[in-house]
């Protein structure tokens, strides 16, 4: 076949629910949540539109701190947030009782220009160190610096578009010999590490632009010593299952964190910032976004990009300068984004702005139209390391009244903080949903467990395997008593991230 | 692998549609065309929906779950088929239920307007669609269903224009064509209008521009405004303009279906379609009446959409045929494969540098393109089984021995290398291939296994050979039906695509024992026996040497005078009139449009001559004298001798026909016949009649719309 191009239909299938919606654009609701603002059970129903369910649902939380994001489609045709406006990008503070509490309600006129399918993708693991999550100034500009150089490489040439980038997240080893046993083992994963994970679109016919990404990306990480992890692309190999291209190199990643950032403090970062960019996804915004971060010094301690309805949301945690710290009270602002970026420069930059290396050119770049959502200062509560594990949870089941009340991932963290006996702490990392066109609510979530002190190594995998049936079972069995039927309902919890590999369909 | 480069290759080209820079040149050339509207067009939401609804569904077909076809010839030139569809209501989603209601009133539908199929422009017939209780189903008319198309496309246009950033800055030309320049964006909104209902313009030359004191016109700032508009909004590859292409070149079939059951079936007529072949060209009289065929073969192409999870096809012929050989052929594979090739390509360009940045990742590369060709040699090995159990099934219908196929490779014994250098059939290659790569033989597979060249020259190799085509056999126990099942088969975690898949039906129909041909050689022998007794009694001296018949000529010889006419004349000419008449009379004779007269085309020709030979001989003892018989007899009986041989000859070819293993056509996936023949092929044949829903098929054997 010439061009056996997927983009068409998709095309088609876009632009028929736009014109059904009497609506080409997408509402969102954000919030930032962190210990000033609190920090709400992730749900289905927007903040701000309480009698709706959101199409789509991420929840990303790391060390206290995190963001919600909700998008639908409106009722109403071409229901704006800002009034008359011909703008297609338009946000706005959500205020409760004259407070902004880091709430932020807007609307996108979608680009059906960006039509990828997250089938035909290649899904990309950069690794940092294998140590839990706790970064220092210094490491949150190598964060930075890989996160740049990951979107970079992503642009470069024409161009493929990231569908979901994410850091922390687990980081992967290949297993020793003692758990490969028969082949089916693999070692209990840690929560949070220093790992960057990026899921990148590819055109079905441009299979030298994979090779073209790799071979940037194995540059970029054995320049830096960090380890670089793909997606096993056997035939029948499912997501979760990485195949080892190069290890981290702690030595040379020191190396590499002094001769570039040497003069940041080597302290972890007491207070954050909390960003949001919005916009119409598109190809090569959020490298635009990072180059511009990297050249004014700005860390970043945590980041998720990922496009919901072809809208692009990049959410940031970026620690503020120490030299700034103390000085203002929480607030919440929404800035185009030459304002926003300088803004956050001006706090968060690790340098003078006289040190910058370039003038900003964000605003000839593809990001020129994003909005930049800022809440802070907060105080993440950023701990001693400890040693959290991973659970990954997927669940599919018909839309009902129950689910609006209740989230399954609440429900199976809370079903896992009951058993005292194993668990010390579980709380919900990351959490994505979806309300498929047809009322089926699909949704995978992360969910990190602490197991109680005492317990040796070996016996983890055991523990872990035992918690997950157990937990599983018993929170279908909660889904039953709200009147699911049986056959409807499915969940799926595995500490084995691959385990879950046929039955998602959510990133 | 030189073998490739031998004799097998066969034109095998693609079913392209208009090249992706044609598009916009000729969206461009309609909108000069176009008449320049001076209102806007009437917006309407529920058009608007309903026809971008209907494009969406039309293309991915999902709501169709199983299609069944009854293939018929009603002649040797035509055939009609039935379709049904198993529909799957509940694919559908509130909201697309609301958008594609009928009736635009109401507030919870009772039906929907569904398209069930698409047709290509080309075949223009009522359709008569029934349910499952044989009434008739309401379907929109063309006109309406292009009005829904046009608004949703026009509708389609607008958001592109509406979302891209250009139309912010006041200084860009697409702000002005969104807010001022409105004759341009109507003439836009025209343009898809008249591609829609009046389908692609040829492109051709356009008058110069108006010499109007050098100040260009009006209309012609506003039409190059409007193109260049459309070309700043769309890429020549854009989706866009690939939805109006299908939209402006097919048909949907568009029913109404009640929404209240869940599952639904419906059944159409197709039109008739017309064989092509060069055979049946209206200059080609000659061949018509002179092509004697052992086997009427019979190649229909059409296309089941991908969503689609089974798909069934039935061909019956009168009882008087048999189907020799049905099978149906698919290139289901044909995206997995597209993707495989190219990323052997992708990796053998850059190997080398894959190797120098990391070793690991030119292995996860090569490790990823060795489990996939894997899965083609099993896939193909399960294809190539059955079809020779196939052919061993048929052979047992006439014959109690077994078909000689090829002696099979030994594929579990490892080769020191991958194997796949060898010269050996493809598909053989690939199974020992599998078998090996499940056996771990291959974990290094970067340090050397596979070469750039190698990889170059199987991708070269797999294209060549149609590795793609999967084969589904006849498993119908009637002698004169066939019927092959074809079940999607997702190939791993690859990209669904949304291109049909192209599925082919190859039938062989003969006629057997007892047939027309063992009818007319008793005619012959019955004619011969005629003959030669009265030329026995007549000119007994024909036989002298001849052991019985000359003791029987001397016995009978009766007293005739050289030189007088025969006195019973009458009788040898009634009798050889009457007698061959009367056996012709009883032999059934089609008439030569059917397919059965096509078969029967050469025991008819001599089912005739042996009946004038006769006639003739009766001519001659009519007028003649019986001295002057002999040599009439003579050349009367080596004529008959002539067709009797020719009879047997025939006979011979259609057992060498009834025996062959696998036709060489143009059906036959490649790596089938390599497999099956082990020789070269040096002519590709073609089919007797071919029939095709897919559009115009060019000389080389694809098909090109």
């Amino acid at each position: 076949m010439a061009s056996p191009g997927l983009r068409h239909p998709t095309l088609a299938a876009v632009a028929a629910r736009a014109a059904t919606a009497g609506s080409p654009s997408v509402l969102f609701d954000i919030t930032h949540d962190g210990p000033e603002t609190g920090l709400p059970a992730v749900e289905l129903v927007p903040p701000t539109a309480p009698d709706r369910t959101a199409a789509e649902t991420l929840a990303f939380h790391v060390a206290g701190v995190g963001f919600q994001v909700h998008t639908w489609i409106p009722v109403t045709p071409s229901k704006q947030q800002d009034g008359v406006t011909t703008s297609r990008i338009a946000v706005r503070r959500h205020e409760t009782n004259g407070h902004a509490r880091g709430m932020f309600a807007g609307s996108v006129v979608i680009n059906p220009d960006f039509l990828y399918d997250a089938d035909h993708s290649v899904e990309i693991l950069v690794t940092l160190g294998h140590e839990p999550w706790r970064p220092t100034y210094a490491d949150s500009l190598m964060i930075t610096l890989a996160y740049q150089g990951m979107t970079a490489a992503a642009a470069a040439d024409h161009g493929a578009p990231v569908l979901f980038l994410q850091s922390p997240v687990a980081p992967f080893r290949d297993p020793g010999r003692q758990f490969r046993v028969d082949g089916s083992g693999e070692a209990p994963r840690l929560a949070n590490g220093m790992a960057l994970r990026m899921l990148v679109g590819l055109e079905q016919d441009n299979h030298g632009k994979r090779i073209a990404l790799m071979c940037a990306l194995a540059g970029l990480a054995a320049e830096n010593g960090f380890g670089l992890q793909v997606a096993d692309r056997r035939l029948g190999r499912v997501r979760g299952e990485w195949w080892s291209v190069l290890a981290p190199d702690p030595k040379r990643y020191a190396a590499r964190k002094a001769e570039l950032f040497g003069w940041a403090p080597d302290s972890v970062p007491p207070a954050v910032q909390l960003l949001t960019f919005v916009g119409p996804a598109r190809l090569g915004s959020s490298a635009a976004i990072a180059s511009d971060l990297l050249s004014r010094n700005v860390g970043m301690l945590a980041v998720s990009e990922s496009s919901m309805q072809e809208i692009a949301f990049i959410n940031m945690v970026v620690p503020l300068a120490p030299a700034r710290i103390g000085r203002a009270r929480l607030s919440s602002t929404t800035l185009s984004i030459a304002d926003g970026l300088g803004q956050t420069a001006s706090e968060c930059g690790l340098t003078r702005r006289t040190g910058v290396r370039a003038k900003s050119r964000v605003t000839d770049s593809a990001a020129t139209d994003y909005r930049v959502l800022r809440t802070g200062p907060m105080r993440p509560p950023i701990k001693e390391a400890t040693v959290d594990h991973p659970l990954w949870l997927s669940w599919g089941m018909p839309l009902s009244d129950a689910l609006r009340r209740v989230d399954v991932a609440e429900l199976v963290v809370t079903q896992l903080r009951a058993a005292t006996d194993r668990v010390a702490a579980a709380r919900i990392d990351y959490y994505r949903a979806r309300v498929l066109a047809d009322g089926h609510v699909t949704g995978r979530a992360k969910i990190a467990v602490s197991l109680v002190d005492g317990l040796s190594e070996t016996d983890v995998p055991r523990l872990l395997s035992e918690l997950c049936a157990w937990a599983q079972r018993e929170s279908v069995a909660r889904l039953l008593d709200d009147d699911l039927p049986l056959g409807a309902v499915r969940v799926r919890l595995a500490w084995r991230e691959r385990w879950l590999g046929h039955t998602g369909t959510v990133a | 692998m030189s073998r490739a480069a031998g004799g097998w290759e066969r034109a095998v080209t693609s079913t392209s549609k208009l090249v992706e820079g044609d598009r916009l040149q000729r969206f461009l050339f309609a909108l000069r065309r176009t008449p320049i509207p001076t209102a806007p067009s009437p917006h309407d939401g529920y058009q608007e929906a309903l026809g971008l609804n209907l494009l969406a569904l039309g293309l991915r077909l999902a709501h169709v779950d199983r299609m069944s076809e009854s293939l018929t010839l009603a002649d040797s030139t035509h055939m009609a088929r039935t379709v049904s569809i198993d529909i799957n209501m509940n694919v559908l989603t509130a909201e697309q239920k609301w958008a594609l209601r009928t009736d635009p009133g109401v507030e919870r539908p009772k039906s929907v307007w569904l398209p069930v199929s698409r047709q290509s422009r080309t075949d223009q017939a009522s359709f008569v669609v029934r349910d499952s209780a044989g009434n008739v189903v309401p379907r929109t008319t063309q006109v309406e269903t292009a009005r829904a198309l046009v608004h949703g496309l026009c509708r389609a246009f607008r958001m592109f224009l509406t979302s891209d950033r250009r139309t912010e800055d006041s200084k860009e030309l697409l702000h002005g064509i969104r807010h001022s320049f409105n004759r341009s964006r109507w003439l836009v909104e025209a343009t898809i209008a008249a591609l829609v209902t009046g389908g692609w313009p040829r492109v051709g030359a356009l008058p110069p521009p108006a010499a109007d004191s050098g100040r260009p016109t009006d209309s012609e700032i506003i039409r190059d405004k409007a193109a260049d508009a459309v070309t700043q909004l769309f890429a020549p590859d854009s989706p866009f303009l690939r939805l109006l292409d299908i939209a402006a070149s097919e048909y949907l079939l568009v029913v109404e279906m009640p929404t209240h059951k869940a599952q639904a079936f419906v059944q159409y007529e197709a039109p008739v379609i017309p064989a092509r072949s060069k055979h049946l060209g209206p200059r080609n009289v000659l061949a018509r009446w002179m092509s004697f065929r052992h086997e009427f073969t019979v190649r229909y192409a059409t296309l089941i959409p991908r969503a689609v999870n089974s798909y069934h096809v039935t061909a019956e012929v009168p009882p008087e045929i048999q189907v020799r050989r049905f099978f149906l052929t698919t290139d289901v594979d044909s995206p997995a494969l597209h993707s495989l090739v190219a990323d052997m390509r992708a990796v053998a360009d850059n190997y080398a540098s894959l190797q120098q940045v990391a070793p690991k990742l030119l292995e996860l590369e090569l490790q990823g393109i060795a489990s996939r060709l894997a899965e083609f040699g099993r896939r193909r090995q399960r294809d190539l089984e059955s079809f020779r159990a196939y052919i061993e099934e048929r052979y047992a219908t006439f014959a109690s021995r077994s078909p000689r196929f090829p002696t099979r490779h030994d594929t579990t014994t490892p080769t020191g290398d991958t194997g796949l250098g060898l010269d050996q059939p493809i598909v053989t290659r690939l199974e020992r291939f599998a078998n090996l790569y499940e056996a771990d033989y291959f974990r290094k597979l970067a340090d050397g296994l596979m070469p750039p060249d190698a990889l170059r020259r199987l991708a070269a190799e797999l294209e060549a050979t149609q590795v793609d085509q999967d084969i589904h056999t006849d498993n119908d126990p009637r002698e004169n039906a066939g019927h092959a099942q074809w079940h999607r088969r997702p190939f791993g975690g690859d990209p669904g695509s949304v291109e049909p898949v192209t599925s082919t039906v190859y039938m062989a129909l003969v006629d057997e024992p007892p047939s027309l041909a063992s009818n007319v050689s008793k005619l012959l022998l019955a004619v011969l026996i005629l003959v030669v007794g009265f030329g026995v009694v007549m000119e007994p001296e024909l036989f002298s040497g001849i052991p019985m018949l000359s003791g029987l000529g001397a016995w009978f010889r009766p007293a005739v005078a050289d030189d007088v006419p025969i006195s019973s004349a009458d009788a040898i000419v009634t009798m050889l009139l009457l007698v061959p008449g009367l056996l012709l009379s009883r032999l059934e004779i089609p008439s030569n449009k059917t397919v059965l007269g096509q078969l029967r085309l050469f025991p008819r020709y001599v089912a005739y001559a042996s009946v004038i030979i006769a006639g003739a001989l009766a001519l001659l003892v009519a007028s003649g004298r019986s001295e002057k018989l002999d040599r009439p007899f003579q050349v009367g009986m080596s004529a008959l001798v002539l067709l009797f041989l020719l009879v047997g000859l025939d006979g011979m070819g259609k057992a060498v026909k009834r025996r062959r293993r696998v036709p060489v056509n143009r059906v036959s996936p490649i790596w089938l016949v390599q497999e099956i023949r082990r020789r070269p092929v040096r002519r590709w044949k073609r089919c007797r009649a071919e029939f095709s829903t897919i559009g115009i098929e060019d000389g080389n054997g694809g098909f090109d719309g």
